[in-house]
């Protein structure tokens, strides 16, 4: 038996399917502006603590892990002569979202990260007079 | 009168008697306080005497029966050489010699009648009265009689002439306490010797020590070096060993590598000084650490005055450092030190 369609009722299913179309065009985007509130921080980070002296940099490693909301890691420093990593604290801290933010003995940090980049602020009390503030920024290696 | 020649004195080294020992209840072996030893048992010493008059020929035949030379009552001494009694077996064999040598018998015999036993006695006019003599559980006197008979020539040469004698056979030992014991008779009625177990004589809370390489503390017996526990030990003193510095880290440790600076902030000479505190007799740990401590961060601010990164990456370095020592490990590198710079006494 041959069926029939109407034009109208051919119109009524390319608008539901692009309706549909649109729906998911709006999920995939919407995943793209916040990549990052379900990923982990968990893993090793690279990168460098810069103060506003041009020579005051330090290279830095953290290896990272996630429990629930808490952050907890070991730090290294690189000897800026030798050119190697030393142990240099344990950290503690929190992740909410994309923002974070963790101490490491005298030093506090907080920033956002996104994805496989975390950039932010460092502040340093000391009681040695030598406080300050610097910038981080932080590459995750795969 | 060389009265002690008729009574032929003659000593024996034989082995020394040993007895089963049971330490008493108050020796340290049984829990007490005292030091017990077995008494010293001496060896026998054997002599003959015949129970007769005090005269010269018999003095002779004595001189000559151990085989001496008779030099005359009046010599001196009277009777030159001779092997003196040593054995008990001895005894019958030289009283019939005496026999001959005084009689020229030319028959004798000679019975044995052994040892006395306890509660036994003999009775001699010109001997020994008395019986078995005990110290403690020990026998360290006693007589025997020898009973001599035979004949010697009638005036036609036949051997008819009879005759018969006592002879007495005395045995004695000395039972001693070594030097420095004391004496007693246990409930079982042994000889003990034993000393209060103190510390000038060696002793230790109911131990015996060697002040030489030992010491006595409130905890017993302790190695006087290389220190075992130093808590048993808080009266040690300098070993006399040097210190040994190694720079950052520990010898043996399996931590890993140590920095022994951090850029321009130089740790070596901060550890060396660690590990001198460490490795000096009583030092206290906790001033060690913090002289550490304070060392190194101050080490970190003069390398990087206006460089607050790094000075702050330097000190987290420090800091590490700084807990590795306040840490259980550090505990045991003190302890270890102070083990080998230190004596438990002096």
């Amino acid at each position: 038996m041959l069926s029939v369609e109407s034009s109208g009722g051919r119109m009524l299913r390319n608008l539901a399917s692009v309706a549909l179309l649109m729906v998911l065009a709006a999920c995939v985007q919407t995943a793209q502006e916040e990549p990052s509130s379900n990923a982990s921080m968990s893993g090793t980070w690279v990168g460098e603590i810069s103060g506003s002296h041009p020579e005051d940099t330090v290279t830095v490693r953290l290896v990272l892990k996630e429990q629930g909301e808490q952050l907890i890691g070991e730090t290294f420093a690189k000897d800026p002569i030798l050119d190697e990593f030393y142990p240099s604290g344990s950290l503690e801290g929190m992740r909410s979202g994309s923002s974070a933010q963790w101490k490491v003995f005298e030093q506090s940090v907080s920033g956002t990260f996104s994805g496989d980049s975390f950039s932010g602020r460092v502040t340093i009390e000391s009681d040695s007079g030598q406080s300050g503030e610097a910038t981080i920024r932080l590459q995750r290696q795969r | 009168m060389p009265h002690t020649l008729r009574r032929l004195g003659f000593c024996c080294l034989l082995a020394a008697s040993f007895t089963t020992y049971a330490a008493p209840e108050d020796c340290i072996e049984n829990g007490g306080s005292m030091l017990c030893v077995p008494p010293e048992v001496g060896p026998w010493q054997y002599s003959l005497c015949d129970d007769a008059g005090a005269y010269t020929s018999r003095y002779a035949a004595w001189c000559r029966a151990m085989g001496g030379t008779w030099k005359g009552l009046y010599a001196s001494p009277s009777c030159e050489g001779g092997t003196p009694l040593t054995t008990e077996g001895q005894m019958v064999p030289m009283s019939i010699e005496f026999e001959r040598q005084l009689r020229g018998a030319c028959l004798v015999q000679a019975d044995w009648r052994g040892w006395l036993s306890s509660g036994s006695t003999v009775s001699s006019a010109f001997c020994w009265s008395g019986g078995p003599v005990f110290k403690g559980d020990i026998e360290v006197g006693n007589f025997v009689e020898i009973m001599t008979s035979g004949a010697t020539k009638d005036s036609n040469g036949a051997c008819s002439v009879p005759f018969a004698e006592r002879i007495l056979g005395h045995r004695s030992r000395k039972v001693e306490c070594p030097a420095n014991y004391r004496e007693r008779t246990g409930r079982s009625g042994k000889l003990e010797c034993y000393r209060p177990c103190l510390p000038e004589q060696g002793c230790c809370k109911g131990q015996q020590y060697t002040p030489a390489n030992q010491c006595c503390t409130q905890e017993g017996v302790q190695q006087k070096w290389p220190i075992v526990d130093l808590q048993k030990c808080p009266n040690r003193t300098s070993s006399g060993q040097s210190p040994r510095v190694n720079g950052c880290g520990a010898e043996g440790s399996d931590l890993g590598s140590f920095a022994q600076q951090f850029g321009s902030a130089d740790f070596r000479p901060h550890c060396n000084r660690h590990d001198e505190c460490y490795d000096t007799c009583l030092r206290n740990k906790a001033q060690c650490d913090e002289t550490f401590g304070s060392d190194l961060l101050a080490a970190c601010n003069a390398a990087y005055r206006d460089r607050p990164v790094r000075a702050d990456a330097c000190r987290r370095v420090a800091r590490t450092y700084i807990l590795l020592v306040q840490s259980s490990w550090g505990l045991a590198a003190y302890n270890q030190a102070q083990q080998r710079v230190c004596q438990c006494c002096p």
